[in-house]
């Protein structure tokens, strides 16, 4: 194992994770000096009963709940500054967030405004580095993607990034993993969280910190993925995934943005397509760029969290990059919700182009102009997955 | 805004729980008491302990507890659940009611509880895993086979605590718990 020169790896994130793990948030509430939360969800997580779970959990602690703000619909400064007013009317001092992305950003942005007595988001860029901000906790339910442990809010489009915007604490507990589920958007989340793993541990800055915790989450994933969204019940599983999606999120603070992300957060901009979906569509196609052309390639170890260990070690070491790829694309083609290519999606060509044009500026230093138009026209018109041309 | 719209929610009680856990921890504080008389190998861990040895067990926040210790004259004494005025020198907490619930239940051993960190100690790492020691040794004389084989990490071997042992001891530490 490679360790560079110099390295920093930063994670806030406490996970609490197994049966009755919700119940620990009082006495964790306390320890960080906290007494009235806020609650902070949307209308499907409350319909599917885990406000009630949650306050359930509260029973015998004697805190108060300052209020249970469950009707975020999307992440907007106008929802921010409503949930604000009320965190501040109700005199709370912490936040609990319980649901999925967008909950999560919303909460991030209602603690930079409480902490820092903010009118709005505007200022941010000026304080990122210097946030007090509340204690902020993370409930995972089975709408959770995994970008909530992450370091990056989304807010009306834009991105909001600093490293104190990762919760203090992510609790999984399977009884908030149970009900309904949208398989199509869990698989995208899950699939996406490889390969943000991969993205990460794949560029030059790559560290043993980066490399253990994103081996964690593509091993958890890999493991989990279709079990966790075949059945209801397999509740194991379940957890397993939610960690894998936790650990990514974690992972994809620490390491820069990827091509993939970037050119598909620049596709979901100007096409409104979820970035999820354009991201899958994308990654095939980059990472068999990156396996035949780049001197880089894939690192080998890949195959190991992937695979398992039988697989890897009677697979010779030459092979093991090649089959690695070759078993992620088997996942995704399985999962049957990852679309060939982006013109599939209907996505006109120029709209590509111009994404690739700002990727260019970024990426030109890694993998070269032509290396850029490679994967974008790959991505746009062939058909990796299949294995053939469309 | 409507605040209004969004009430303040006071956390509800869980009462049964609580009487439940209270009376489990009453039996094994008596017990403790009773079998650092009645067994040898509870009564040498109590003599490697300080002297000054007073274990309080509770549950966060707000209760139920044991205390457990030893007294002026060197014996081991239940005594009762209110902390106030006594010098605790091991203090124990299970975080929540749910955990307690858990370990009392015997869904859970107390071992499994520390490892799924449910517990909370302050104090000398030997002294608690000497009370761990005693508190599974007890188990094992208060409940049948199949019970405690969940409560505890090992069932003690028949060389390790023979049928007559195990039955005699649990005959007079129930006696002791439930009348002196």
């Amino acid at each position: 194992m490679q360790i560079p020169e110099f390295f920093s790896f930063y994670n806030k994130t406490r996970i609490t994770s197994g049966k009755k793990a919700i119940e620990n948030i009082p006495f964790e509430l306390g320890n960080m000096d906290a007494c009235k939360p806020i609650i902070i969800t949307d209308k499907q997580s409350a319909q599917a009963g885990f406000v009630k779970t949650l306050i359930k959990a509260f029973g015998d602690s004697g805190l108060t709940i300052g209020a249970i703000y469950d009707n975020v619909s999307y992440s907007t400064i106008g929802t921010i500054k409503e949930i604000a007013e009320l965190f501040i009317a109700r005199g709370c001092d912490s936040i609990i967030s319980l649901g999925g992305e967008r909950v999560t950003s919303v909460a991030k942005g209602v603690n930079i405004i409480v902490s820092n007595e903010l009118k709005d988001l505007s200022n941010f860029e000026a304080i990122k580095n210097n946030l007090n901000l509340k204690p902020l906790f993370f409930i995972a339910t089975s709408l959770s993607t995994g970008t909530e442990t992450s370091s990056s809010a989304i807010i009306d489009g834009k991105v909001l990034s600093s490293s104190e915007l990762m919760p203090d604490i992510a609790f999984i507990d399977q009884r908030m993993l149970r009900r309904f589920c949208d398989r199509e958007s869990t698989l995208l989340s899950a699939i996406r969280s490889i390969g943000h793993s991969i993205e990460a541990c794949s560029q030059s800055n790559c560290n043993p910190m980066i490399d253990s915790f994103a081996f964690s989450s593509i091993q958890l994933i890999a493991e989990n993925i279709f079990r966790a969204t075949k059945t209801i019940t397999c509740s194991k599983s379940k957890v397993g995934l939610a960690n894998g999606l936790a650990i990514a999120g974690i992972v994809s603070s620490n390491a820069m943005e990827g091509f993939c992300s970037y050119t598909a957060r620049l596709l979901s901009k100007t096409t409104n397509f979820s970035f999820d979906l354009l991201y899958c569509t994308i990654l095939p196609h980059f990472l068999d760029f990156k396996l035949k052309s780049t001197k880089e390639s894939i690192r080998e170890e890949l195959l190991l969290p992937i695979a398992g260990i039988d697989i890897y070690c009677s697979s010779d070491i030459k092979e093991r990059a090649d089959k690695a790829v070759a078993m992620l694309f088997d996942i995704i083609r399985e999962s049957k919700v990852v679309p060939p290519n982006l013109s599939s999606l209907k996505i006109p060509e120029y709209k590509v182009e111009e994404a690739l044009l700002e990727a260019e500026k970024i990426y030109d230093s890694q993998f070269g102009k032509k290396g850029c138009q490679k994967i974008l026209k790959s991505a746009f018109s062939s058909d990796i997955i299949n294995g053939g041309e469309q | 805004m409507n605040i209004a719209k969004y009430p303040e929610i006071k956390s509800g009680k869980k009462t049964l729980k609580k009487i439940y856990v209270a009376i489990m921890l009453w039996i094994v504080g008596r017990a403790i008491a009773a079998a650092a008389k009645v067994d040898r190998e509870v009564k040498e861990e109590f003599k490697g302990l300080d002297d000054k040895f007073m274990m309080h067990l509770h549950v966060l926040p707000s209760g139920p507890g044991m205390i457990v210790g030893k007294d002026k004259n060197g014996k081991v004494k239940y005594m009762g659940w209110n902390p106030a005025g006594k010098k605790i020198t091991l203090d124990m907490k299970i975080k929540n009611i749910e955990a307690a619930m858990l370990m009392f239940t015997f869904q859970e051993s107390t071992c499994v509880a520390s490892a799924h960190n449910r517990l909370a100690v302050s104090g000398n790492v030997p002294d608690t895993m000497a009370f761990i020691r005693i508190l599974n040794i007890v188990e094992t004389y208060l409940l049948p086979k199949v019970i405690t084989s969940l409560a505890v990490k090992r069932y003690p071997k028949w060389s390790e605590m023979n049928p007559l042992r195990k039955h005699l001891g649990r005959i007079l530490i129930y006696i002791r718990t439930f009348t002196f």
